[in-house]
């Protein structure tokens, strides 16, 4: 490599660095000759003009010497001044040093013969004329010096003077020419200069043109390649045909190019094995990640169905199924993928172990290898084969209990595939007995669970250690769980903490100390027996408490606690308890007098006089005792629904006037009105309203012991009565106004001490108004007086729509058989919710008697009896009675139905239990409605709701 | 003479037993309700008081309860008469400290033989 650097680079220089060296040396000599030659040249010229110049010069001063040492020797000659002779001297010497001057210089023959003539005539003048003429003038003699320079001393003079300009005037000249000379020589080495410049450019350019020519060019051809080959584009490789550097370079690039795009290439393709290996991988991975979904599904799953789900919906992935669906043999549970409904519904139709005797008897996946169906071939052009892949899940009895059926259009499956979905349904089989256990463990949680919610007794069980187990809603309800944050498992010390934080002991009906000693006591109590406490809980339930040891296999292994809400009990004991002592006190009360009276009578001497009193008293107060009775009983009776009403058409105005009637003989002290309109009608009990206004009007008196006005006022408003009784009386505090239709009650006030009465007036009056759809209003003021307003519906004389009361109308009576207490309520309270009239029996001979005295409009018979006479036997006796025979029977019977019996005893309505009950008043009605008693029946249809067990 | 006090507001039995004890030389003052017995029994100094048991106002087990936790009071006896009659009234009565009681319907005879006794001693 540093070789093949190495040669290229003098191969370059070679070419283009000595030619350049070379040209460069010759140009400078070529210059160096010129410049010579023209400066020497130039140098003589010069030299000329200066000799000629300074010859000039010296001729010059020779002249002007000259001329001044005549001037001033004309001077002193005239005027013979001694400073001008003085000057004259200096003069003379500065033309000697001249001429010595003029001597040395070189001289061409004419002005050397002119020198030498000079220097003779000024040795002459020096030497000859000037002393003369000076002693002329000293002499005085001007004429002589007159004469003398005629002679010829001045025309020497003037001869040389002439000369001399002569002289000069040609040493100028020559100036001149050489002068010109210079100029014209200059001029000839300026183009020559130029010329060469010219030259000199001209060989730059061409090699600056070669240059590039030769190095540029290819070296931007090997950049734009070079950026090419960076911007991986494809570069055309030619070699320059060159061996210089530029060619070994281009050469060498072109070959490293070539070297990258093979490697790159090369590079490539590894890399596109290296994807290929990465893909598989990573669907090798995903394979893995799906086994693993599956692997968690089957540990985790806790439904059927889910289980299905999460296999296929995974298998489909990882196996690239076109359809699948997983289905249990012998239950209508699977999952599809891609199946069409009508496919799910044959297959869920089909008896799946006959559909599949190859597995049931190979126990081993198979292949069915079939032609494409058209609408499974999509957009296959020619159709193909379709790949069915039947695999069975055994269960660990080797029982088949699942099977997948996978679909795939052309592609059939791999031995290695068909093993990795069996293996995955073998795990399957396990986790879907386990779901099978686990949903039966957790149904029958739940059904226990269930159970124990839908007691009406809360429930807590606990262990011996008191810690809770298990409790229901109910329990939860009376002591609040939630709100105490109270779960299973909690302790004995954080539930019993919760419970007294509801509960309060009610030690009347309680044996223990407190609650938590109770509970205490019964988890450490290891005798079977059962002990109870009553409790009080916050929002006033009262709750009795019993507890019992709970035992297994004579083991103790806990307690349970039944906690019975008993308040509606309690209340209802209340009450009673309360009725009983105020009833046997108001007996009391007139019965002391009675009797007390009497024995007075019997017993003492008395006076007329006391005797008739007494035996008045007596009459007065039994008949308030009799009252009192009558009065009890009525109210008893209407408030049972038992009293009847016979509601006609009355006239309320004329009722009240005879009520009215009645008080005003026996009270003088009040005022008692009626205004109303003659005739205002009603639809009700004429011995009622009458009942119910005296009841009013005497407590009007009865509460204005000091007279008054008694007013009584019937208006109709709206299709409503109103009755208005005001009284001026003692009035009614506001507190005791909702408690004044209670029975017994009587205003506690002690100005009412004097007056009497049950007690049971006003309650009697609710109950009258109440069954006439109507309603009561008070006001009242104390001292001032009260008003009861009564609201009741107007006669409407059509009468439809006026309520009637069930009493008015037929009721269709119904004999129940059946010897089951609890179904028989049931039976009872569905039909009586029906409007029939029920009677039941437990016996068939009870209710044949029954029949034979009082007939019915429908029976409902069980079969199933204990005694002598069954259902059947029944039946027959009906039928062999005449006017009995045609009463419709309706069986509800846990047996079922036997055709022939039912056909034999004319039965078309069979309930085999459970049924649903609605169903069976509906199916009476019907019956009732339609066949005018024909006995005649036909079997309902069943209906899953309302079931009775 | 014994003065006895008869709380009972029903008229006529308050005659009855007026009229049952006139025999007797007694001077008997009537209340008719608790309330007024209460403030009689503070006027007066009895021998013997006659409650009824439901009376407007305070209640003879009222009036039984203030007597028999008043310091000077409560020595005075206390007959009960009451229509209630069974053991847990009957209880009741004597833990609030009644004497004697009776029954509705009562006998004159009784009654009259019995404070006829009581105020003899």
């Amino acid at each position: 490599m540093i070789n093949s650097l190495k040669k290229p680079f003098f191969g370059l220089r070679k070419r283009f660095l000595l030619p350049i060296i070379i040209v460069s040396i010759l140009l400078l000599c070529i210059g160096l000759l010129l410049s010579y030659q023209y400066s020497s040249v130039y140098d003589d010229l010069l030299e000329q003009t200066e000799a000629s110049e300074e010859k000039e010069m010296v001729f010059q001063n020779i002249e002007n010497h000259l001329q001044a040492v005549f001037f001033r020797a004309r001077g002193y000659y005239a005027f013979k001044n001694e400073n001008e002779l003085a000057k004259l001297q200096h003069e003379m010497i500065e033309l000697e040093r001249s001429l010595e001057h003029l001597q040395q210089l070189p001289l061409h023959n004419e002005s050397a013969e002119f020198r030498e003539e000079f220097i003779q005539f000024f040795d002459r003048y020096k030497n000859v004329i000037l002393p003369e003429s000076l002693d002329f003038v000293e002499r005085g003699d001007y004429e002589g010096l007159h004469q003398y320079s005629i002679s010829g001393a001045s025309s020497d003079v003037n001869h040389f003077l002439s000369f001399m300009g002569q002289y000069l005037y040609d040493a100028q000249e020559t100036r001149e020419a050489l002068h010109k000379k210079l100029l014209e020589t200059a001029e000839r080495q300026v183009w020559v200069l130029l010329f060469f410049t010219g030259f000199v450019l001209l060989v730059f350019v061409l090699t600056v043109w070669t240059m590039i020519r030769y190095i540029s060019v290819p070296i931007e051809k090997l950049t734009e390649a070079s950026e090419a080959l960076a911007d991986g584009e494809e570069i055309h490789l030619e070699s320059v045909g060159r061996k210089d550097e530029i060619g070994i370079l281009s050469t060498s690039f072109f070959n490293m190019a070539k070297s990258i795009q093979d490697k790159e290439n090369q590079m490539q393709t590894q890399n596109k094995e290296l994807l290929k290996n990465q893909k598989e991988l990573r669907k090798h991975q995903e394979k893995l990640e799906h086994l693993n979904e599956i692997n968690n599904s089957l540990t985790f799953t806790t439904t059927k169905i889910d289980l299905l789900d999460n296999i296929n919906q995974e298998l489909n992935r990882i196996y690239q199924l076109d359809k699948s669906i997983l289905l249990f043999v012998d239950e209508p549970i699977y999952s599809s993928i891609g199946v069409t409904d009508a496919v799910i519904k044959r297959w869920m139709e089909l008896d799946k172990i006959k559909a599949f005797p190859l597995l049931v008897e190979k126990q081993k996946p198979y292949i069915i290898e079939r032609e494409v169906r058209p609408e499974e071939a999509g957009l296959l052009e020619d159709g193909g084969k379709s790949y069915d892949l039947y695999v069975p899940v055994f269960s660990s009895e080797k029982k088949l209990i699942a099977v997948l059926i996978a679909n795939r259009v052309n592609r059939s499956y791999h031995q290695e595939e068909i093993d990795e979905i069996f293996a995955v349904m073998k795990n399957a089989s396990f986790a879907l007995e386990r779901i099978v256990l686990y949903e039966k463990t957790e149904s029958e949680r739940q059904l226990n669970q269930d159970i124990i919610d839908h007691v009406n007794e809360g429930i807590q069980f606990v262990d011996k250690d008191g810690v809770l187990l298990q409790y229901n809603e109910v329990f939860c309800d009376y002591i609040k769980c939630n709100e105490q944050y109270l779960y299973a498992h909690s302790p004995f010390t954080s539930w019993i903490k919760a419970v007294n934080n509801y509960a309060i002991l009610d030690s009347d009906y309680s044996n223990s100390e407190s609650i938590s000693a109770f509970f205490h006591k019964a988890i450490n109590n290891n005798h079977h027996g059962i002990q109870q406490i009553r409790y009080k809980t916050k929002d006033d339930k009262v709750i009795d408490v019993y507890a019992s040891p709970v035992f297994r296999a004579k083991e103790r292994i806990g307690s349970i606690f039944v906690h019975r809400d008993i308040t509606k009990q309690n209340e209802v004991d209340q009450m009673k308890s309360n009725l009983v002592s105020t009833v046997s006190h108001e007996l009391r009360t007139p019965l002391s007098s009675v009797l007390g009276y009497a024995e007075l009578l019997m017993t003492k001497e008395l006076k007329e006089e006391r005797r008739k009193k007494y035996a008045e008293t007596i009459f007065k107060e039994a008949n308030r005792l009799t009252n009192l009775i009558n009065d009890f009983l009525d109210l008893q009776k209407m408030e049972s629904g038992k009293q009847t009403y016979h509601k006609e058409r009355v006239n309320i105005t004329e009722i009240a006037e005879e009520v009215m009637d009645v008080y005003r003989v026996s009270n003088p002290n009040h005022q008692l009105q009626v205004v109303a309109e003659d005739a205002v009608e009603i639809y009700a009990d004429r011995d009622k309203m009458s009942q119910m206004l005296m009841n009013f009007i005497s407590n009007a008196i009865k509460f204005s012991p000091n007279g008054g006005t008694v007013e009584l006022s019937i208006q109709e408003q709206n299709s409503n009565v109103i009755l208005e009784i005001k009284d001026e009386g003692i009035g009614i505090p506001e507190r005791e106004v909702p408690k004044l239709f209670h029975k017994f009650y009587r205003v506690d006030n002690s100005s009412m001490r004097l007056i009497g009465g049950t007690g049971l007036g006003l309650a009697i009056c609710r109950e009258i108004v109440g069954a006439h759809d109507g309603k009561i209003e008070v006001y009242s003021e104390l001292g001032k007086g009260t008003t009861f307003v009564i609201h009741l519906p107007s006669f409407v004389e059509k009468g439809t729509v006026v309520p009637i009361k069930n009493s008015e109308m037929h009721v269709d009576k119904v004999i129940v058989v059946e010897d089951d207490s609890s179904l028989a309520m049931l039976l009872t309270e569905e039909l009586n919710n029906n409007q029939f009239k029920v009677i039941h029996f437990f016996e068939p001979c009870e209710a044949m008697k029954e029949l034979k005295k009082n007939s019915a409009d429908a029976i409902v018979l069980d079969l199933m009896f204990e005694g002598s006479v069954d259902g059947w036997g029944f039946l027959k006796d009906l039928k062999e009675d005449e006017k009995l025979k045609y009463i419709p029977v309706f069986i509800s019977s846990a047996l079922d139905e036997v055709t022939e019996k039912s056909e034999k005893y004319g039965i078309k309505d069979y309930f085999t239990k459970p049924y649903p009950l609605d169903r069976l008043s509906d199916v009476i009605k019907e019956r009732l409605r339609n066949q005018e008693k024909r006995g005649q029946i036909s079997i309902p249809k069943m209906n899953e709701e309302n079931q009775i067990e | 003479m014994k003065k006895i006090l008869i709380a009972d507001d029903e008229e006529v039995l308050r005659m009855l037993i007026v009229d049952t004890l006139e025999d007797l030389d007694v001077d008997i003052i009537e209340a008719e309700d608790g309330q007024e017995a209460w403030e009689k029994v503070n006027e007066n100094t009895f021998d013997l008081i006659i409650l009824d048991y439901m009376m407007p106002r305070l209640t003879g087990y009222e009036v039984l309860l203030k007597v028999k936790s008043h310091e000077k009071l409560k020595q005075v006896p206390v007959l009960m008469l009451t229509a209630k009659s069974q053991q847990k009234d009957r209880q009741q009565l004597l833990e609030a400290g009644a004497d004697y009681f009776m029954e509705k319907p009562f006998r004159p005879t009784q009654l009259m033989s019995f404070v006829e006794e009581l105020l003899h001693d």
